[in-house]
């Protein structure tokens, strides 16, 4: 048995978790995939926005953006794609931003331990379908140290390394039934490995233990091999965190929200070549900084769109690139002179109210109400075959012209609905996509917060 | 009689609208131009003709190299004039129009010809004026199309009016009516409001008999200095006024949701200018691209009050013989709308029925004023309004 002291690795003082509302039946089980316009970066914005919200401190305050995003498309471009989440967060310019290469729990558990010397903001999302449910999580990291008395820490405990991927289907063409016995051996190394070690943990102390881990993982078999190292110890409440990169992540948030009377639990993360379990301590006082998104209203996702040529790619066009960031950001501008508004801030150099030629940027309100709606059943090529658009009316007053999502359906929607605007995608070329603003159902009863229940 | 009356209207044709393959755009300008000229009474040689305007939108979008006045010019037979080249969204065949009247009001022209001709049938329909849907304007486009833009306003209107789908309809069917009565007109059969109603929905409101065709087509029109309008003709049609306006261009500035700010305001200029009242005109020929426009055309126009289209169409009250015949021609819905040529042609509509020579459709006159009107561009953002007046 080898022992190993580890350093704490991250102290947590505020969360959020973003469950997409599309379901899919794959592999004899419902999962929560992405809508037809969501993905890893979509869904990190969500919970990111929601993290920042919960902090209730000004985005001038993180140092580092930290993000593991894990995208359907082989070739998405992780760079620009943090970014993205950067400029959609409203996070300043000199913040820096680190992208976590891999596409497992490993990832973004990484994330997290890769925030210990700076205020960061943590993201992890889970894209892929298939094999992990789809999820976003957030966490604001603080510097070790400067924990308030609200703060959770992760520590690290153990870890121990194995060869194997992922990927392993058990056949050499796609056309055969999967067979993942040996993938499961092998797994079954990295826990015994793992469980080998002297866990720097008091077992008996542990009333959470989550796994965040290919489903080839049984999370009783592993509280079983650890009991072994305390007989004494009680089963504690055991969850699967099986939602990929954003696993550990969501499963922090989980464990504060369901924060039993000694708020001390356990997550095991396992990846291609290595498995890690961390010791989580949550003090009572952090409920009300974190938030768990999960509406009950859901939906298959909508067929994606292959027919008739592709959409020009806006991402090409300095006309639209000139817009990009504040449209991510959804920012107008205000006139000094009078406070009025303009959008987009380029188009608008002089006041049409005042003839003033002085703006400020000025972040619209996401809440609102639908002025107008209509399905639009005409669309040029390359979009979906029908298009819910609304005209919003803002909770400043200000109105707003988007679309819905391609699951949203003319009798979804009807006027003085109240809606939301997220960031959604449109069109993707060579692993870029280009986001902009999409109308969302309001639904106020998906947010938990704090005590409320939640699950993973 | 009221008005501006400095510029005379002298002659007007137009070609066919529809879906004409074999006709291409320089050739639907010069049958229009020749009809115009054939139409003037005591006949007109082209050289008499000093300068020309040109109104297009989508030439340069067909492939074709852009347009210019030479294109006009050289399709007309006559290289060497003045010629100018006029886009300025759905308005741009009534402002083309607008700018001869000011060259001639001028001095600077004695006598000017306006053509409108448009090529929009040359592309399947999803890649022509739908392209716009396709081109990644962050606040316009993500596939908004003119229906969605237009179809706001109606939206608004039915929600705070009471204003129906029938009665909409009730728009398309009279105009239908009318189309059937003109041999130009792209749709020359008659239809039912319960044919409307079952048509496929476009975009909320509009079935797809809600909404105007796209067309090709050309229309011409002949203007000179007023007191030069004998040597043409004994019953030349006097401009009595004109007026055009802007309106915030986006959506979320619009201060109206049940109607365009700038066709009211493009309406009491031309009112103002010509001296006259709604209650003056015998006949309008006003924007009818989808049906429920027109009913918001009635109110923005002054034709009656806010809030009451539903129940003029109901009454009857736009149609042939009722108090204010409105699209005699057909209008856009079912004459056609190929866009630069739609108010030249509307213009031609006006000077026929005026000189009372529209036969079938032919509207009683009382007054003797007739109003045209344009509304559109990007996000519905320009209105043209002229008032045309029997001498």
């Amino acid at each position: 048995m080898t022992t190993r002291q580890y350093s704490p690795t991250a102290t947590i003082t505020a969360g959020a978790v973003y469950i997409p509302s599309c379901t899919q039946l794959t592999r004899k089980r419902q999962r929560r995939v992405c809508a037809a316009d969501e993905d890893a970066v979509t869904m990190a914005v969500e919970a990111g926005a929601r993290a920042l919200k919960c902090w209730n401190s000004n985005t001038s305050a993180v140092d580092a953006l930290v993000v593991a995003l894990h995208q359907s498309g082989a070739d998405a471009d992780s760079a620009v794609n943090a970014h993205v989440v950067r400029e959609a967060l409203g996070l300043p310019n000199t913040v820096r931003v680190v992208s976590m290469a891999g596409a497992d729990a490993l990832s973004g558990l990484a994330a997290l331990q890769a925030a210990h010397d700076s205020t960061t903001l943590v993201i992890a999302a889970e894209a892929a379908g298939g094999r992990y449910s789809a999820a976003a999580a957030a966490l604001i990291c603080v510097p070790t140290g400067s924990d308030p008395d609200h703060a959770i820490r992760v520590r690290e405990v153990a870890r121990a390394s194995e060869l194997t991927h992922e990927r392993w289907t058990g056949s050499d063409t796609s056309a055969k039934e999967p067979d993942f016995r040996f993938l499961k051996h092998r797994y079954h190394g990295l826990t015994a490995q793992i469980v080998s070690q002297d866990i720097g943990a008091n077992l008996g102390d542990v009333s959470q233990l989550y796994v965040s881990a290919p489903s080839t993982v049984d999370a009783r078999e592993l509280w079983t091999a650890l009991r072994g190292q305390d007989p004494t110890s009680a089963q504690p409440r055991i969850a699967d965190a099986d939602r990929g990169v954003s696993g550990p992540l969501t499963a922090i948030v989980d464990a504060v929200l369901h924060r039993p009377s000694n708020g001390c639990g356990l997550l095991y993360a396992a990846g291609s070549g290595q498995s890690v379990i961390v010791e989580l301590s949550v003090p009572a006082a952090a409920q009300r900084h974190f938030t768990w998104y999960e509406s009950a209203v859901v939906r298959a996702p909508a067929p994606s769109v292959s027919e008739g040529p592709q959409l020009s790619f806006p991402l090409e066009s300095p006309f639209f690139v000139r817009n990009w960031a504040s449209l991510l950001r959804l920012e107008a501008a205000s006139c000094e002179g009078c406070g009025y508004l303009a959008l987009p801030p380029s188009q608008r150099p002089i006041c049409p109210n005042c003839h003033a030629r002085r703006w400020i940027p000025q972040e619209l309100p996401r809440e609102g109400h639908v002025y107008a709606s209509m399905e639009n059943r005409f669309l040029p090529n390359g979009f979906p075959k029908t298009m819910v658009f609304v005209l919003g009316e803002l909770t400043n007053g200000f109105k707003y012209w988007a679309p819905m999502p391609a699951e949203t359906r003319r009798e979804d929607v009807a006027i003085g609905d109240p809606v939301r605007l997220g960031l959604r995608a449109f069109t993707q070329r060579d692993g870029i996509t280009a986001y902009g603003m999409k109308y969302l159902s309001s639904d106020p009863g998906a947010e938990r917060v704090g005590s409320a229940a939640a699950s993973t | 009689m009221t008005g501006w009356n400095k510029v005379a209207v002298v002659g007007a044709g137009m070609t066919e609208f529809g879906e004409l393959f074999e006709l291409s755009l320089e050739q639907l300008a010069a049958e229009a131009f020749v009809n115009a000229l054939d139409s003037v009474d005591k006949g007109i040689a082209p050289e008499r003709i000093d300068t020309a305007y040109f109104a297009n939108v989508m030439g340069s979008l067909q492939g074709n190299e852009i347009p210019s006045g030479a294109t006009l010019a050289n399709a007309i037979g006559m290289p060497g004039i003045a010629a100018t080249r006029i886009e300025n969204g759905c308005p741009t065949g009534s402002d083309a129009f607008r700018q001869a009247c000011l060259a001639v009001a001028s001095g600077v022209s004695e006598v000017a010809v306006v053509v409108g001709a448009e090529k929009l049938r040359e592309r399947s329909t999803k890649n022509s004026l739908l392209e716009s849907g396709r081109m990644g304007h962050p606040v316009l486009s993500y596939g908004g199309t003119a229906t969605t833009l237009f179809a706001i306003q109606v939206i608004r209107h039915m929600h705070e009016y009471g204003t129906t789908a029938e009665q909409l309809a009730l728009v398309a069917e009279k105009n239908w009516a009318n189309a059937s009565l003109n041999p130009k007109a792209q749709r020359n059969q008659l239809i039912t409001v319960d044919e409307v109603l079952a048509s496929p929905m476009v975009c909320d409101p509009f079935h797809v008999l809600d909404c105007c065709p796209q067309s090709d087509g050309g229309a011409a029109i002949i203007l000179c200095r007023a007191e030069l309008a004998d040597e043409f003709t004994d019953t030349p049609i006097m401009v009595a006024g004109f007026g055009l306006a802007t309106d915030p261009l986006y959506l979320h500035e619009k201060k109206i949701f049940t109607g365009w700010e700038c066709s009211r305001l493009a309406g009491r200029r031309a009112y103002e200018m010509a001296g006259i009242a709604p209650a003056d005109l015998d006949l309008a020929e006003v924007h009818d691209c989808f049906s429920g426009v027109e009913l918001i055309n009635y109110e923005d126009l002054g034709l009656c009050s806010e809030g009451t289209a539903g129940k003029a169409i109901e009454a009857g009250e736009t149609r042939i013989g009722g108090r204010i015949a409105v699209n005699p021609s057909g209008g856009l819905l079912a004459k056609g709308h190929p866009i630069g040529a739609t108010g030249v042609a509307q213009l031609s509509e006006l000077y026929t029925q005026l000189r009372e020579e529209a036969g079938a459709r032919q509207v009683p006159l009382r007054r003797g004023y007739g109003l045209q009107h344009n509304v559109g561009g990007y996000s519905v953002g320009i209105s043209a309004v002229t008032v045309l007046a029997r001498q």
